[in-house]
């Protein structure tokens, strides 16, 4: 299979290099889109060839993939999402974040499959990809700009029909958990806004009109439709009547909601913050990405500067700005939201971080001044900091690992941190299958990418004493989460989907026209899986970072029920999942299981990091013969 | 027996209240039994969680804020508290 496809995709990729000003449009083999599909998976396969892994993510030769779907454009439900791939200047290795909606439109329709970027543009600048034309463009006078007024004066300035991925004032001065913002909506996790801030790119504007074609559009629109007939039934009502920010009660109440740093798994405070509290106090709006009938996002209005503000409510945004940091006025928490969102800063990772140096401070290991548990007004001020990279803003803009690899003291046993990225609002000592999710993933403690939590709440097994023969529901729900982010479809849809793998590829036949089957996609999964954590291997990862901070792992813990995870228990987990993925006893993968899954080419020697590397050519592709460079 | 039941998001907006308490008469009782119950007290919680008896896919309960059932004929042992919650603890 190396003719180009003829359905669903464009068959290539657009690639611009900042440094040499080089444009290239490069085919894409029928083999690569099908094995790795898009989104999350060909983002890995291209970051990959682009010599990802050789490169620091902050050095000039490091990519930025920007990875669309076959499913974008379609009329499915949701597909409307795009994911950004690069190496995380938090954790060194990979990292995918997701985000929807119209900007997945726009660019699949400037008639490509993939953009990467590579060098930097020697002054703030905005990418301009219209159709086929790409252009820079000065950024000078945007520089500086909150992520909503930048796209605010894109608009004006572009005209209709552009949309535009942004960063804020936290992806140019690096925080490394920086965000790329759209409309709003953040691909939020792991820094890739900071990546695109050191590249000088302050935006990316795409405007196109090529429309791939399906191969059979009667069928897509029959699935299309019976799709989104089920997504307004039961399975997404959370969702859509109260969103994500429902589970804070119900985490509180089973002991598993984040608070005071992890110090605790309940707060006597939740209800002042809870969905249901601030539903009965204030105006409320409901929004949904491009494309989407579930309509999850929920917007809660707050005073600035005097007017009424909507600010979209998260769970994992409330948790983290709300009980791990101990503030529990509604007001100065969605103020904290609202202010990470124009900032375009990780809600979880600043929250995280903050949180971890309050309790420094309680512990007397840094003295924070008025940065303490509770004081909502001071998380206000030090996010400002933070982007700034001001004052204490500036060691807490390098995440929590560097922090308390900088404070010492045993302060890295509490850092609320997996590989470097902050842990979502999940309570690892009471949610094992999670805990076990969260070590082994190649991009870090992370809930989106480990879908563990779905089996840690169920009957399924015993949330709090998880057994190593269950650790294949480890590698299940990470695969499923896998092929969602790869299609591109929103997990939302997973209690709709009821037997996902078979549904999948009925929408992938009518969309490309291939044969494929679930056992395919089953495949699939986990070569995206895998050739992730192969990724982290060439970039230098290690056995002993797949595991929890030590706090998680002590017998015991002072504040609530009594922690059945140890050091040896967990490790007997991680190896269960390594050998459930055929793995060997390191977590390395034996060749002939990446000959098996089509990643021979991912094998290879340990490549040192070198930020002066020169580039080498990316493997593998052809020239596109329309080749516009 | 009288058994506390606590409703949680979606579970609370049906039912219209954040907890409740039911009387069981029968024993050894079983979650069928709070189902039962609570057809007749929380009726538009039970119109759109219970389905032939039982837990439809998207609401799970959970026994003393420890241990998730979805069963009808799960036994409550010697829990006294019944939670309802979505299944979907997506974030």
């Amino acid at each position: 299979m190396t003719h180009e496809p003829q359905f669903g995709y464009h068959g290539r990729l657009l690639s611009v290099d900042l440094d040499s000003g080089q444009v290239c449009w490069l085919a894409l083999s029928e083999w690569d889109l099908r094995a790795f599909l898009g989104g999350s998976g060909l983002g890995t396969l291209l970051l990959f060839r682009f010599g990802g892994a050789r490169y620091e993510p902050f050095s000039d030769g490091a990519p930025l993939v920007f990875a669309f779907s076959p499913l974008v454009g379609t009329p499915l439900t949701t597909s409307a999402k795009f994911a950004v791939v690069s190496r995380s200047p938090l954790t060194g290795y990979i990292n995918d974040a997701l985000a929807g909606s119209a900007f997945a439109l726009a660019g699949k329709r400037c008639g490509c499959d993939a953009l990467i970027i590579t060098g930097r543009a020697p002054r703030p600048s905005i990418l301009v990809v219209d159709d086929r034309h790409v252009g820079l463009e000065p950024a000078d006078k945007l520089w500086g700009t909150a992520c909503d007024e930048a796209e605010r004066q894109l608009r004006a300035r572009f005209g209709s029909g552009f949309q535009f991925a942004v960063i804020g004032p936290g992806g140019e001065t690096s925080v490394r958990y920086a965000t790329i913002s759209h409309d709003g909506r953040h691909a939020g996790r792991g820094g890739s806004g900071a990546v695109m801030g050191r590249k000088h790119l302050k935006a990316i504007a795409m405007r196109g009109t090529q429309r791939t074609k399906w191969a059979d559009t009667d069928r897509l629109v029959q699935i299309a439709q019976e799709l989104s007939e089920a997504s307004f039934g039961p399975a997404t009502a959370k969702y859509r009547e109260l969103g994500t920010a429902a589970n804070l009660l119900a985490f509180n109440r089973l002991q598993v909601l984040p608070t005071r740093n992890f110090q605790q798994g309940q707060w006597s405070e939740a209800e002042r913050i809870a969905p249901e509290t601030l539903a009965a106090s204030r105006g409320r709006a409901r929004a949904s990405c491009t494309c989407c009938t579930i309509g999850c996002e929920h917007l809660y209005d707050v005073k600035r500067e005097g007017r009424a503000e909507g600010v979209r409510v998260e769970y994992e945004s409330l948790f983290a700005l709300g009980s791990l940091c101990g503030v529990s006025d509604p007001d100065l928490v969605l103020a904290a939201i609202g202010k990470c969102d124009r900032l375009g800063l990780d809600t979880i990772s600043a929250g995280g971080t903050i949180a971890f140096a309050m309790e420094c401070a309680e512990r007397g290991l840094w003295d924070t001044g008025p940065l303490r548990f509770g004081n909502g007004e001071a998380v206000l001020r030090t996010l400002d900091d933070i982007a700034a990279r001001r004052g204490l803003g500036a060691p807490l803009a390098e995440g929590s690992r560097r922090l308390a690899l900088a404070i010492g003291q045993g302060s890295l046993q509490f850092a609320p941190q997996v590989k470097g990225l902050e842990l979502p609002g999940y309570d690892p000592r009471s949610l094992q299958l999670t805990a076990l999710g969260f070590a082994v993933n190649p991009r870090g403690a992370d809930h989106n990418r480990s879908g563990a939590y779905e089996v840690d709440f169920s009957e399924r097994i015993d949330r709090r004493k998880v057994v190593p023969e269950d650790a294949y529901l480890a590698v299940e729900t990470e695969d499923k989460a896998a092929l969602f982010d790869s299609l591109i479809l929103c997990k939302f849809l997973r209690g709709v989907l009821t037997d996902m793998y078979p549904q999948a590829a009925q929408m992938l036949q009518a969309v490309t026209g291939w044969d494929v089957t679930a056992d395919e996609l089953r495949k699939a999964a986990r070569r995206i899986v895998a050739a992730k954590k192969q990724f982290n291997i060439l970039a230098g990862w290690q056995r002993e970072e797949d595991t929890l901070p030590m706090r998680f792992l002590r017998p015991t813990d002072e504040r609530q029920q009594p922690n059945t995870l140890d050091q040896a228990r967990f490790a007997s987990l991680v190896s269960a999942y390594y050998n459930a993925r055929g793995w060997d006893a390191d977590g390395r993968i034996p060749d002939d299981l990446l000959a098996e899954l089509g990643l021979a080419e991912f094998q290879g020697p340990h490549f040192p990091s070198d930020p002066d590397a020169p580039q080498s050519p990316p493997r593998s592709f052809n020239r596109c013969p329309s080749c516009l460079s | 027996v009288y058994v506390t039941v606590e409703f949680y998001g979606i579970a609370r907006a049906r039912a219209g209240t954040p907890t409740a308490v039911v009387e069981l008469e029968q024993e050894p009782a079983v979650l069928s039994h709070v189902l039962q119950a609570l057809a007749s007290s929380h009726p538009d919680f039970a119109r759109s969680s219970i389905e032939n008896g039982e837990l439809v896919s998207s609401v799970i309960a959970n026994l003393d804020g420890q241990r998730f059932v979805r069963s009808a004929q799960e036994p409550l042992g010697a829990a006294r508290t019944v939670l309802f919650l979505s299944a979907d603890a997506g974030g």
